[in-house]
């Protein structure tokens, strides 16, 4: 599966209406809708959590900013995510770390099954462990659907340079987890 | 992105995409709500692009009353004006602006009253405007306002047994400009108390 589902989620027509009219209060509904999912990325991508409360404020501010030039033909989700993205990404390149984000992070927001929540934590952590570069790398590829030349062109370098990564940061993050790599036959050479 | 989200596959080479289910990580919680700050940036950018658009409409507005003015100034005085020969009204108006020294009567009343009714429109418009964006106003001023809103009404009454009377429709516009020097000068202590903060 790539990107995460909440994401994914309906918008009421009327209430983005509203909000690109400038109604504060749509714009309260559309913040409260997408908060959690924007803040998710943000820390995937920036693994510090006081830079990614910044990173969504900056990037609720600035779609709210330019909700007039959402024109509607692709979902809104995804032009939020993009634009929480580029924010991250611009954000990592610009400030120093604060705090990373620990493991108490994650357990707070996990519930249901045990065995799927440890797994997803130790995923989580490995992910956490990762350099700065194979993290973005891997997390632009895997889950938002980074071509590497777009990868290429986030990093400023070349093709090889995300393939490389991307097939680095993979590797590590099954030797964190402590899984074969048996997927991995398919690996990075995209 | 996510363009691959259907077949799971990379799309480059069909290789999957997501091999570790990265994806699938649970949502985290932020650990405060920010929304009362963003609220507040929001409100201030609608304060300032109210503020933008008053400006804009006020530049626009001082443009038209200037060119207005400049039309209703030269009109008489034109050579080839194929201007008919004067009334009896006519003759006494441009008799009494001999002896006061006011603005010459254009030769084209019908005109200038739809000019004037025009420029008073839009004058009361801009008045409407900065009446909302005053918020208090010091009581010397006020009744200076009160004033020049009874006259306006004295001139209205007037206007409403000679609707076409271009001497009373000028009267009104220039109590309607003085009005809105007033307002103005309050808006542009008031917006330079807010930015001196």
């Amino acid at each position: 599966m790539i990107g995460s589902s909440s994401f994914d989620t309906q918008v009421d027509e009327v209430t983005l209406a509203r909000a690109k009219r400038g109604d504060i209060q749509a714009c309260e509904q559309l913040y409260r809708q997408f908060h959690r999912p924007v803040y998710s990325v943000t820390v995937r991508v920036t693994n510090c959590s006081q830079l990614a409360q910044d990173v969504t404020q900056e990037a609720f501010i600035t779609a709210f900013r330019r909700l007039g030039q959402f024109r509607g033909d692709a979902p809104f989700w995804g032009w939020l995510r993009r634009l929480a993205i580029n924010h991250a990404i611009s954000a990592l390149r610009k400030q120093p770390r604060g705090e990373l984000v620990t493991f108490e992070d994650f357990r707070a927001s996990c519930e249901g099954n045990q065995e799927a929540i440890g797994e997803a934590m130790d995923l989580s952590e490995a992910l956490a462990q990762l350099g700065e570069e194979d993290r973005l790398v891997v997390w632009l590829h895997d889950v938002e659907g980074y071509r590497h030349g777009e990868i290429a062109e986030v990093f400023g370098k070349t093709e090889s340079f995300s393939k490389t990564r991307l097939s680095r940061a993979r590797k590590k993050l099954r030797e964190l987890i402590g899984k074969p790599e048996a997927r991995e036959l398919t690996g990075a050479g995209t | 992105m996510n363009r691959n989200a259907s077949d799971g596959s990379d799309g480059e080479d069909g290789r999957i995409e997501d091999p570790l289910g990265l994806g699938d990580l649970p949502l985290i919680d932020p650990p405060r709500d920010g929304w009362n700050d963003i609220r507040a940036v929001l409100a201030e950018d609608q304060r300032a692009s109210r503020r933008q658009r008053l400006f804009r409409g006020l530049a626009v507005a001082a443009c038209l009353v200037a060119v207005v003015s400049v039309v209703l100034w030269r009109a008489p005085a034109g050579p080839s004006d194929p201007a008919p020969a004067p009334g009896p009204a006519l003759v006494e108006a441009q008799s009494e602006e001999a002896v006061t020294g006011d603005t010459a009567i254009p030769t084209n009343p019908e005109a200038t009253v739809t000019e004037l009714i025009a420029m008073s429109q839009l004058l009361e418009q801009r008045l409407r405007l900065l009446r909302d964006d005053t918020v208090s106003m010091p009581a010397e001023s006020v009744v200076y306002v009160a004033e020049l809103e009874d006259l306006v009404a004295r001139v209205d009454d007037e206007l409403s047994v000679t609707p076409e009377s271009i001497e009373l429709w000028s009267q009104r516009v220039n109590l309607l400009l003085d009005l809105e020097a007033l307002f103005q000068h309050q808006f542009e202590t008031e917006y330079g108390r807010m930015a001196s903060l």
